[in-house]
């Protein structure tokens, strides 16, 4: 847990209180889309799959 | 430490390369993620420690459940199951274990505020070695996660490009992508923009 990410404020979700907060965690999770999104083009080896023979 | 657990997911992609990064980086956070319902509806929560100000590494988080060392690795097990299940075994504990490996390095940074047993049961003394007390030593430690996981990433990219005869340019991009966006989060972090 990153205490800058949820910082401490009373009442509402404290997430949710800060635009730059909550820009910091759409944002984090836009670059882990991104990346993943790209990573799956590159040749990588396919998981083996339960069953397979490969 | 969110940039530190993209880092080491990073360093395990290297190694793990039929695993998908993007489930690799889900892993390494999914903890936090766990957390974050559980936060918001005030069951798990934060209080400034005593000092700080607020922003990078001023947090004791009363995380009692998802960063607990047997929730944790309870949480580690049921992620770890259910992605062998279309991935294989081999993915499966991987990935299990990536999850797991953010509660050992919550260890190392987190002030003493993690339990041993869900909820704290028991009352145990709670775990924590404390890097936060020095903040630039903790950013210091994740940077020493993002660099060498996105060299490492990207050595691996550039393998298997060449591997397969395709141009080297995606991974070049896709490692910059990695090294440019785990410093980007680092340095929102620690420079106090969140808080």
């Amino acid at each position: 847990v990153d205490a800058a990410a949820f910082h401490v404020l009373p009442g509402l979700p404290p997430a949710w209180k800060s635009d730059e907060q909550m820009a910091f965690i759409v944002g984090t999770l836009f670059f882990v889309v991104v990346v993943g999104v790209i990573d799956t083009r590159l040749p990588w080896p396919r998981p083996r799959r339960p069953g397979s023979q490969q | 430490v969110i940039a530190g657990h993209f880092g080491f997911a990073a360093m395990v992609k290297a190694r793990e390369r039929q695993v998908p990064l993007w489930a690799l980086m889900l892993a390494s956070v999914w903890l936090d993620i766990v957390f974050v319902p559980l936060f918001l509806t005030g069951i798990e929560t934060i209080a400034l420690a005593p000092g700080a100000h607020g922003g990078y590494a001023s947090g004791i988080i009363h995380a009692n459940y998802t960063h607990s060392l047997v929730g944790a690795a309870l949480l580690a097990a049921a992620f770890g199951w259910v992605c062998a299940v279309p991935w294989g075994r081999r993915s499966g504990v991987v990935l299990g274990l990536v999850v797991f490996s953010h509660w050992v390095l919550d260890l190392i940074v987190h002030r003493p505020d993690l339990p041993l047993l869900p909820g704290n049961a028991g009352g145990f003394a709670t775990l924590g070695l404390g890097l936060w007390r020095w903040p630039v030593a903790a950013a210091a430690v994740e940077l020493a996660l993002v660099i060498p996981g996105a060299w490492l990433y990207w050595r691996a990219a550039r393998s298997v490009s060449h591997t397969a005869h395709r141009p080297a340019r995606l991974a070049a991009l896709t490692g910059a992508l990695v090294l440019s966006g785990g410093l980007a989060v680092l340095a929102l972090d620690v420079t106090g923009v969140l808080g």
